[in-house]
């Protein structure tokens, strides 16, 4: 079996996170569903909400995935940060309903 | 590598023995009690506004705020847009990106006040008014103290750049301070939907 030394693994560089590009791509992702978002914010009926925390979600997501690089680095911190929704999820929701 | 330099690297990589950046665990850890600690301020902010109702689209002025989310998000870009700068070694743009972002967050906070100043001054919204007033001031207080939190992180950031403190091989800080950053933007987009759209 092939020994992995933790202080070698460690000075490995970084691992390559995605480049302007990309990050440019995200930008205009966010810019585009906020202007979206509120265009649906002038509308009635149920639908709204929906529409609204959907795309709300949408750009959190893609904030956290490609500038928080948590779509490329270690699945634990992935695992730490959302490990919370279990409990914030319902709680939110809740008070949406109420 | 020198054995001297292999040291510094390793501890301002922060390396651990489970292979996990333990600089990089500890921020993700506090974002996640930060995660929770808005989450019950939000959910406390959803039931004051079902008991006090207010029109949000007639009290809040949304276009401004629109206006304040993206600037809100193009200093999220100019974060993610520093650490790839210095991913590839180039200070000068590093430095000039953190500055951008701090230009940015500081406009965002700017706006902010100026609509704390119009809503009290106006009569329209206070902290003492309503329970909706109430809520609002706190949860949005919350992350405007946040975004002050991170303007002086910024700077300190900025200094160190430099300061030349940063290199390809080593820009973890950039990266922490990115996260908080991005935490912050993230929360906002929420707040954003929440408070002032539905």
């Amino acid at each position: 079996m092939k020994h992995v030394d933790p202080i070698k693994e460690a000075l490995k560089p970084p691992q390559h996170y995605p480049g302007s590009r990309t990050y440019l791509m995200v930008f205009a992702a966010l810019a585009i569903l906020t202007l979206i978002e509120v265009g649906v914010s002038y509308l009635t009926g149920g639908l709204k909400v929906s529409l609204l925390i959907t795309m709300s979600a949408v750009k959190a997501l893609l904030v956290i995935l490609f500038f928080m690089h948590l779509k490329y680095d270690s699945r634990w911190f992935a695992f730490v940060f959302f490990a919370p929704l279990v409990l914030v999820v319902p709680l939110i929701w809740i008070s949406l309903i109420r | 590598m020198s054995e001297a330099t292999s040291t510094i690297t390793v501890h301002e990589r922060s390396a651990s023995t489970t292979g996990l950046d333990t600089l990089k665990l500890g921020m993700w850890l506090f974002l996640a009690t930060e995660v929770m600690l808005f989450s019950a301020m939000i959910a406390g902010f959803m039931d004051m506004r079902g008991r006090s109702p207010a029109d949000a689209h007639h009290v809040l002025n949304i276009p401004l705020t629109a206006v304040n989310t993206f600037i809100l998000i193009c200093s999220s870009l100019t974060v993610a847009l520093s650490v790839a700068s210095i991913e590839q070694g180039n200070q000068k743009r590093l430095r000039n990106f953190l500055l951008l972002t701090f230009l940015f967050g500081g406009t965002f906070l700017g706006i902010q006040i100026f609509e704390y100043r119009h809503l009290i001054t106006g009569g329209e919204l206070a902290p003492w008014s309503s329970l909706f007033g109430a809520g609002f001031f706190a949860v949005t207080g919350l992350h405007g103290f946040h975004v002050f939190i991170g303007l002086i992180w910024c700077i300190l950031t900025i200094i160190k750049a430099t300061r030349g403190r940063f290199s390809a091989q080593n820009f973890e800080q950039v990266e922490i301070f990115g996260l908080y950053w991005h935490f912050v933007d993230v929360v906002w987009i929420i707040l954003f939907t929440l408070i002032y759209l539905l």
